[in-house]
Order: structure tokens, then C-alpha cells, then sequence
């Protein structure tokens, strides 16, 4: 009982991310529901667990997705494109870090966003291996056999968003763990107190590094997802605005909590899709309600609710 | 000799502040560092714990130069730093502030040590740090560097700001430290340090003027004026 009541918010999630296609206005408003929700829960490990907040990170989901694509388009039809796309946003994450998390503050920033432009120019410029601003197309979907099932086909959506759904709910399993490990309680002192965490005898910098790799390494399968979803990779998840949308996401749902992040994406999701029925300046609208429930809600929706349940002693 | 500080010499930007500080810790002992504000007593454990970089000197732990180690090594090697402003983590609790320094001492049964020689705060153990009151925060903070057997504490100004009653019971908490830790205290309750220490080393304008014991100052007029020791 006592286990059961420790998951309890992951089964919760779990439950509504399995019926999400049901609840949603189509089940592609789910996929990318389910996809930057978790793009958004790896971005936290960095920026509500660590705090260390970083304005490149779309760079990982966008190598993610293009080493993906890539793989399809170029060398295999095979699953082992979602690897492909992982481990290069596992290793640019990396180097990333190697060179970033030694300074901190705007130093840390501007190093990230330069990160992410430099690949944003490369792909953007490198027209004939990646389509360049037309963005990466042609890209085939695997088929995935397993031994005595019949093999399964990524064309239909449903399939294709359960397929996900293991993927992300494993996942999310995992960095569940890791973040109530006595590894997450200690990134969460280097958020709190860096000195503080020092005198305790942790090498601050290596705990860092690694939460930046952790925090890559996922982002880049959620990038990687996206691109198999989409049979397309533009340019633009590679452009700092889109480092600036997960980090809204993240605010916006409540950084100092697991899940917030996600719901942060549902918020995102369900309004970028409303507004664009009715105006083509939608970014406009959702900027302004994102200063207006930031300065509102400044623990983001999950962490308010979080904070009123303990007031009250729940 | 558990602390042997040699001429020490610590500069921020172009401001002398430590201007040839030598100061040294037996083992079990409690040394009191004190002088008015502004004279570089935090400025000295900063140096020792390795936040400020020495310019010039050496800082000898257990006969190891560990003057320019960083600070984690440091901790590591049983040095406990807690600052003036106690520098908890406020959004973790009680219980997991202590479990820091576990995690990192690997040494589960501190948590029990910490709670016999701190009962207060056993009650507090669910709650934030950051809302705990300032003589809660306190013994959470000497708490936290106690686990993982620091054969040296260096506490900053533990007793400022906080009530007598609190003052008293942490006076007892210190005395109790010596048992298992030596401790240079760093205080400007002069009278409430003079009652817990075995030997005091007093500073000004960035060197030391005077060491010797509690009593010995109590004789020495020009040490009282320069504490600002009311009768």
C-alpha cells in the first residue's frame, strides 16, 4: 500500500496520458501533448531540480530529431534511428557541458543559447544533407517486429501514440527515480545553496555535468519521438525561440514539481491550438497570458496547488 | 596540532584583509576567534574552508597542506563550515537537509547522533528549513556539519540575533561538540564565546593582537576596548 501510494502521481499521470488521445481534440494533439510534456519534464531535471536554467535546450530535442531523421532517411528504416538520435544529443549534450557548467549566471546562458545557434546555423546552412529551412523530409517510418506477434506499423496514429506512450512512460519512470535518489536530493541542494553543498564535500560541478547530460539524453528521445511522429524535421527546433517554449512550458506548469512541466505543455498545447483557429498571431496572445499567470501564479499551476494542498496539511 | 595556520596572508580585489593571521587548534578544543566587525574573522574561515583563495601563507589539517585544496576536498577530509547566515536549504526539510550530509558521509547513524545532541529537533523533521525559526535553523545547521565525524567545526557567528533562552541552549550544544570535534567559534557575543571557548585569539584591522585564555583577558584592558567589553 505504502509503494502504491509512493507512485501514486506517476499511475496518475500514467492513467491520463493513456487516455489523453480520447480526451483531446484529435490524437496528433496528444502526440505532441505527450511529446513536449516530456521534452518539458527532461528540460526540469536541469532547471527546477538543479536550477540551472539554460536558453539552448531545444538544441538536444532538435538533434534528437534530426539524427533520427537522418538515420531513416539516409541509413535504415529501423528503430535503432531513436539510439542514433539519442546518443548525439547525449554526446553534443556533453560538450555542452563540459564548456558550460564551470561558469554560472549569464555566462552559463549566453553559452547555451551560442551552442544552440551555432547548430541552428549549421543545419540551417547545410541545405543538401539536411533541407535547410524547406527542413528535413522523405523521412519512412520503421516497422517494429517482434518475435511471434505480428509486426506493427507506425501509420496509424493511435499505434503510433502508444507506441510513444512506452517509451515516455518508461521514461518518465526512470527520471522519477533518478530525481528521488540520493543523486536528486543533491542536485536539488546545488539548486538551493551551492556553497553550502560544497561544504558538505560534493564536487558542485560534477553534479552539474551530469544533470545537464541526464537532462540532454532525454530531451534528445523526446526530439527523436517527434520526428517519427511528424515524418519531418524543421529547422525551427533548433532556433533559441524554441528553447524559449519549453522553458515557458516549465514555468508555466511549476518547475519546483515533477509534473508541473507536463501540464505546463498541456496548457501550451490545448492554446496554441485554440488561438490559431482564430489568429495567426496566437505566439502574441500566449506571451501575454504567460506574463499575466507568471506574475498570477508564480509557482506555475501544479506548484500553487501543490502549496495550497500542504497549507492545508494534505 | 589538528589546525596549524601560518601567516596568512587573503585579499579581496585590492583590500588586505588578513594581514599575516597565524592561528592554530588542538585536538578537542574550542578556539575563539573574535574582534568587532569588519576585522576578517569570516574572512579567516572563509580562507580555511577554501571560499577565498590566500594570497600568501599555509593552512596545515592534520599535518596536510590544505591551503589551496578546493572545498569539497576539504569536507571531505573533516572540516565542517557553518556560516553566518546558516545557508539551510530552504525548500528541503528538515529531514532532508540532514540526509545531505549523509549521502555524502555515507554515514546513516549521524542522523541519531545529531537528534540526541539536538532533541528539538526531531519534532521538526517534516517541516521546510526555510520556515523553520532562526534557533531551529541554527542547530539544524550545526547539525548538518556535524554528520560524517568532523574532526574540525568552524562555526560563524552561531549565536547572533537569536534569544536568550536559544542562546543558552546552543552554548551547551557547543560545549557538548568538543567530545567529539574541535571548534573555532567565531563570535561578537563576546561574553557568551568567553564562556564556551578553552583559548581565544582576538583581531583587529585584519591581524591578530592577542591570545591567550578567557581569564587572561579578562585582565587585559586594551583587549576589552578593543572588544568593546561592558562591565
Amino acid at each position: 500500500m505504502d509503494r502504491l501510494k509512493k507512485y501514486q502521481t506517476l499511475l496518475l499521470f500514467l492513467f491520463f496520458t493513456l487516455i489523453l488521445p480520447f480526451i483531446s481534440i484529435s490524437v496528433a494533439q496528444a502526440t505532441d501533448i505527450l511529446l513536449f510534456g516530456f521534452f518539458a519534464i527532461s528540460f526540469n531535471i536541469l532547471l527546477g531540480f538543479t536550477g540551472i536554467l539554460s536558453f539552448g535546450h531545444g538544441l538536444f530535442f532538435g538533434l534528437g530529431a534530426y539524427g533520427t531523421g537522418l538515420f531513416l532517411k539516409y541509413v535504415s528504416v529501423s528503430p535503432l534511428s531513436i539510439a542514433v538520435g539519442t546518443i548525439l544529443a547525449t554526446i553534443v549534450a556533453a560538450i555542452v557541458a563540459y564548456f558550460c557548467t564551470i561558469r554560472r549566471g549569464v555566462y552559463f546562458a549566453m553559452i547555451t543559447i551560442a551552442f544552440n545557434q551555432l547548430f541552428y546555423f549549421i543545419f540551417f546552412t547545410w541545405r543538401d544533407f539536411t533541407g535547410g529551412d524547406d527542413g528535413l523530409v522523405g523521412i519512412r517510418r520503421f516497422i517494429i517486429e517482434l518475435p511471434f506477434l505480428p509486426a506493427i506499423t507506425l501509420q496509424d496514429p493511435l499505434v503510433r501514440y502508444y507506441f510513444f506512450f512506452m517509451i515516455v512512460g518508461i521514461s518518465v519512470f526512470f527520471i522519477k527515480r533518478i530525481l528521488e535518489s540520493p543523486f536528486g536530493l543533491i542536485l536539488q541542494a546545488v539548486r538551493e545553496n551551492e556553497e553550502r553543498t560544497m561544504c558538505l564535500g560534493y564536487n558542485v560541478n560534477s553534479f552539474r555535468f551530469a544533470s545537464f547530460l541526464l537532462s540532454g539524453l532525454f530531451s534528445g528521445i523526446a526530439g527523436s519521438l517527434y520526428c517519427i511522429h511528424l515524418r519531418f524535421v524543421g529547422v525551427t527546433v533548433l532556433h533559441w525561440m524554441f528553447s524559449g517554449e519549453v522553458i515557458m512550458m516549465t514555468i508555466l506548469g511549476g518547475m519546483h514539481t515533477f509534473f508541473g512541466p507536463f501540464i505546463g505543455a498541456v496548457l501550451f498545447v490545448f492554446l496554441r491550438d485554440l488561438l490559431s483557429n482564430f489568429t495567426m498571431h496566437w505566439p502574441l496572445i500566449i506571451g501575454l497570458l504567460f506574463i499575466i499567470l507568471t506574475l498570477w501564479l508564480r509557482r506555475g499551476v501544479l506548484g500553487r496547488l501543490a502549496s495550497y494542498l500542504e497549507l492545508r496539511g494534505t | 596540532m589538528l589546525l596549524d595556520v601560518k601567516d596568512l596572508h587573503t585579499f579581496y580585489e585590492q583590500s588586505h584583509v588578513l594581514q599575516g593571521v597565524s592561528l592554530n587548534a588542538e585536538k578537542d578544543e574550542i578556539v575563539g576567534l573574535l574582534g568587532r566587525n569588519g576585522v576578517g574573522k569570516t574572512t579567516f574561515l572563509k580562507s580555511i574552508i577554501g571560499f577565498v583563495k590566500p594570497k600568501k601563507g599555509t593552512i596545515l589539517f592534520k599535518g596536510q597542506d590544505i591551503t589551496y585544496l578546493p572545498s569539497f576536498v576539504k569536507a571531505r577530509m573533516g572540516i565542517g563550515y557553518v556560516p553566518e547566515d546558516r545557508r539551510l536549504f530552504p525548500r528541503l526539510t528538515t529531514m532532508e537537509n540532514l540526509r545531505t550530509a549523509v549521502v555524502a558521509s555515507g554515514k546513516k547513524e549521524g542522523i541519531d547522533k545529531c537528534l540526541q545532541l539536538f532533541p528539538d529537533l526531531k519534532d521538526l523533521l517534516d517541516r521546510r528549513a526555510g520556515r523553520l525559526s532562526g534557533g531551529e535553523q541554527e542547530m539544524l545547521s550545526i547539525a548538518r556539519a556535524l554528520i560524517g565525524n568532523k574532526s574540525l567545526l568552524l562555526l560563524d557567528e552561531p549565536l547572533t540575533g537569536l534569544a536568550p533562552k536559544i542562546v543558552k541552549r546552543l552554548i551547551e550544544s557547543i560545549k557538548k561538540l568538543k567530545e567529539t570535534s574541535s571548534v573555532i567559534l567565531v563570535e561578537q557575543n563576546i561574553r557568551a564565546a568567553l564562556r564556551i571557548v578553552d583559548r581565544v585569539y582576538v583581531m583587529k584591522d585584519g591581524k591578530i593582537i592577542f591570545e591567550g585564555t578567557p581569564k587572561q583577558i579578562h585582565k587585559n584592558k586594551e583587549v576589552q576596548k578593543s572588544l568593546v567589553i561592558e562591565r
